[in-house]
């Protein structure tokens, strides 16, 4: 082939690239904040297969339907306001209208650490993300019916893990995660089986700990429940002194082994290296 | 120890017990290393390929128990076998035929060292070498080590009676060195040292024959050879 044919396919190449490159760029720059993607428009075919597809919109949204009647007192808001669209509509909604049907699972919302959080209205200390409500955990509109164990358990480290990401490395670093999440195992914990799925509980005392633990392993006791599932100094006050020296105590003790592995592994590869060496020299000499 | 004089120039160098404990703990070990690093490092490709053959994380878990019974089995196998050969068969366990770590073998190691690096004579090895010696003591501490670690992670309510919870995690992090160290030692270093080095390749056959010959014994062990040789000298004179 001629050179000369080359030099156009070249710039072929290098134009695609550019444009490419512009294409990425643009994406990142149109890109929305993470939880607003899909606020405002809905994908009716993916609503339709998700648990909630049979529900008329009016069903959930009926305040917004009374506010298009004339004469309603509460107008719709601007559809000419760009400013509108940029408020999150999951925060925006009247949650407690899920309660008409999910009535337990709301009640047990209230009683547990996300309601308290959202009462005070604290945030986490890693993200500075509020307390979240049922649509920053629940895709509303999308979500299937009836997932699967380890389908559901995957969600939850993804989920939980964009508010606490401390805590879901260290859960897929642990045995619970990693038979869980990464292998898949059903029957093992994944992060609702010890911190409860609506009624979110903190584990930091051992008692209630030791219920969580006692779900699985029959015979725990507030003793075992001091395993470390989470080792990180996330989250954790003055007030957690035991768990904080647990979590020293590990992370010094897997520095020191890591250092004596690599001495032990390091110098017997290189005694053998040398020795696999001269005797490649011994078999060379003879020749 | 060694029965010389046999026929075609060979020597009788591990028992039947010992070949056929050394071939379980090899497929024990193999297969713990295997089924434990697909544990730990679940959502690597190959251990997620692993799991699948085995049947989940939980045929893991299975697989591993049961080939560490296989494995601690064969240690305490070996162990009786200690007792009887000292206390029926009237046998050493200390000395120079015998696996005792001497101080000699710390001279030998450095002096390999040294030979390695030009500077030294090979040292004069005996029935045992010191690598040899450390891969036996490496064996039977670390399977104990291994076993204790790996009982605390097997039944953790039950210890957690005495110990607190945090020494499951401990346990945890002791089992995942000393299963870096082991096996970054005996499935790189044991078969290279054993097998491929230019001295020996392709294979050393005398761990599952048992049998190794005069001529490699007077090359290689000449400690050895000389001790065999002075016994034949009293039992001739």
């Amino acid at each position: 082939m001629a050179p000369t044919r080359s030099s156009p396919r070249r710039a072929a190449g290098l134009l695609s690239a550019l444009l490419l490159a512009l294409a990425l760029a643009a994406a990142a720059w149109a890109a929305v904040p993470p939880g607003m993607e899909s606020s405002w428009y809905l994908d009716l075919g993916r609503y339709q297969a998700g648990a909630h597809g049979k529900l008329e919109c009016a069903e959930c949204h009926a305040k917004q339907f009374r506010a298009l009647e004339p004469g309603s007192k509460t107008p719709h808001p601007d559809t000419k306001d760009s400013k509108y669209l940029m408020t999150p509509a999951l925060r925006d909604y009247a949650y407690d209208q899920c309660q008409r049907c999910h009535r337990t699972a709301y009640a047990r919302f209230h009683l547990g650490k996300h309601a308290e959080a959202l009462k005070k209205g604290t945030k986490t200390k890693q993200t500075k993300s509020p307390s979240p409500m049922c649509g920053d955990c629940h895709q509303v509109h999308y979500d299937r019916a009836r997932m699967d164990r380890v389908e559901l358990g995957r969600r939850q480290t993804l989920v939980c893990g964009t508010c606490h990401p401390a805590q879901a490395t260290t859960y897929l670093s642990d045995y619970h995660g990693q038979a869980g999440d990464k292998l898949g195992w059903e029957k093992a914990a994944f992060c609702s089986d010890c911190h409860g799925a609506h009624e979110v509980k903190s584990l930091k005392t051992a008692e209630v700990a030791a219920g969580a633990c006692l779900r699985c392993h029959p015979g725990a006791n507030p003793r075992f429940a001091a395993y470390v599932v989470h080792p990180t100094l996330a989250d954790l006050g003055q007030e957690d002194a035991a768990k904080r020296r647990s979590v020293y105590l590990l992370c010094t003790l897997s520095a020191v082994l890591a250092v004596i592995a690599v001495c032990v592994v390091g110098f017997f590869y290189g005694h053998t290296f040398l020795w696999l060496l001269r005797e490649i020299q011994h078999k060379l000499r003879k020749h | 120890m060694a029965r010389h004089g046999q026929e075609r120039g060979q020597v009788e160098r591990f028992s039947v017990l010992h070949r056929l404990l050394h071939v379980l703990v090899m497929v024990g070990f193999f297969g713990l290393g295997v089924t434990g690093f697909s544990l730990y490092f679940g959502g690597a490709w190959w251990a997620r390929a692993i799991a699948w053959c085995l049947g989940g994380a939980a045929g893991l878990a299975w697989t591993h128990r049961f080939l560490a019974v296989i494995t601690y089995a064969s240690v305490m196998a070996h162990l009786a076998w200690l007792v009887y050969y000292k206390l029926v068969l009237k046998g050493r366990l200390t000395g120079p035929g015998t696996m005792f770590p001497r101080w000699r073998d710390v001279k030998d190691m450095f002096g390999h060292l040294g030979w390695a690096l030009d500077k030294r004579e090979m040292p004069s090895f005996d029935r045992f070498t010191w690598w040899e010696k450390m891969d036996y003591w490496a064996v039977l501490l670390g399977m104990n080590t291994m076993g204790i670690t790996g009982l605390v992670l097997w039944f953790p309510e039950w210890f957690s009676q005495w110990l607190p919870g945090y020494f499951i995690n401990l346990a945890l992090l002791l089992h995942l060195f000393e299963a870096v160290i082991a096996v970054a030692i005996k499935f790189v270093m044991h078969p290279i040292v054993a097998h491929l080095r230019p001295e020996v390749w392709p294979a050393d056959t005398t761990i599952f024959t048992g049998r190794m010959s005069r001529e490699r014994i007077r090359r290689e062990r000449p400690a050895l050879w000389e001790r065999m040789a002075s016994e034949d000298r009293e039992a001739g004179s």
